[in-house]
């Protein structure tokens, strides 16, 4: 998996995040993941069609997830994880993956990405995965708690 | 939702399983409307497709199902789920049906539709929501156990 194709999904949860006043957003390990055990109480996955193929997912704990959901409804706290909160997150997912795209365009070998509806999987002791490939595991720590980017593309 | 957008997937999933691992798969009702998330039964397979629509295929199955499918198909047991190889197998197993129900809906009609990778989800308690977004679900019957299918499309698959 060229580099090329990783960094346009880092950079744009940080400008997503930042766009919601969360400014401290600071990468972690880059990882080949090896073991498939995600320890995050929250997935949220797009999968992508077209010259980039696969799936991209964010993780994130509980706690995270209320953080970053309340930074983007102008500091309404959130008590749980309901409907409203769900919608929020996929809606994280596709603003991240939409940017992302625009700027995965720019490559000369791209002419068409296209990204598929997020889906939100909860629970505990996620084992996953997101690519018949390899997947990279990249912590991201924010001022709202750690992002887990995991990036699995068939190429 | 329209049942020529959902019946292609029962037909591929009960096919499919049929010719791979010769698990003989019934639908005990019709496809019905998903109004809640999903509680998985433990093993879910998910692969998203777009084209002129885009969607979703969830194939959820219990755990003594799925193990009995990766058994007859690989010729080995798996005890533990976690293994690669048996996770690797559920992903090319909703891949190959997912993309069987695709090719009849793009000669049916001119969709265009494309899968992405599969992702393969193995946990406890785990919930699936897909935010906004009509599925619909078909629960089906086993001598090894269950699984439903939901099969979801945006805009309730209108173009």
């Amino acid at each position: 998996m060229d580099v090329q194709y990783i960094t346009p999904f880092l950079d744009s949860v940080k400008s997503i995040l930042q766009q919601f006043g969360i400014q401290n957003v600071t990468r972690g390990t880059i990882k080949k993941k090896e073991t498939m055990s995600v320890d995050k109480d929250i997935i949220s996955i797009v999968g992508l069609v077209g010259d980039v193929k696969g799936n991209v997912s964010y993780a994130f704990s509980e706690a995270t997830a209320k953080n970053i959901i309340s930074s983007m409804m102008m500091g309404m706290p959130v008590e749980q994880l309901d409907g409203m909160a769900r919608s929020a997150m996929s809606e994280f997912a596709n603003m991240i993956t939409g940017t992302a795209i625009g700027s995965l365009s720019s490559l000369e070998a791209v002419n068409e990405v296209m990204p598929s509806p997020p889906s939100i999987i909860y629970g505990k002791d996620i084992f996953m995965i997101i690519s018949p490939v390899e997947t990279l595991a990249i912590e991201l720590e924010t001022d709202a708690g750690k992002i887990e980017v995991n990036i699995g593309l068939e190429m | 939702m329209n049942p020529q957008l959902t019946s292609p997937f029962l037909e591929s999933a009960k096919n499919m399983i049929n010719q791979m691992a010769s698990v003989q798969i019934q639908e005990s009702d019709s496809f019905q409307e998903q109004q809640d998330d999903i509680a998985s039964y433990g093993v879910s397979a998910l692969v998203t497709f777009a084209g002129v629509l885009k969607g979703r295929l969830l194939l959820d199955l219990e755990p003594s199902l799925a193990k009995e499918i990766v058994q007859q198909v690989m010729g080995e047991t798996y005890d533990d789920m976690k293994d690669s190889t048996f996770m690797g197998m559920m992903g090319e197993l909703s891949n190959i049906i997912g993309g069987d129900a695709l090719t009849f809906l793009n000669n049916e009609q001119s969709y265009n539709l494309r899968l992405a990778s599969p992702a393969v989800f193995i946990g406890k308690e785990m919930i699936i929501s897909i935010p906004k977004i009509q599925s619909a679900t078909i629960h089906c019957t086993s001598r090894h156990g269950n699984m439903r299918i939901n099969v979801a499309f945006e805009k309730g698959g209108v173009a």
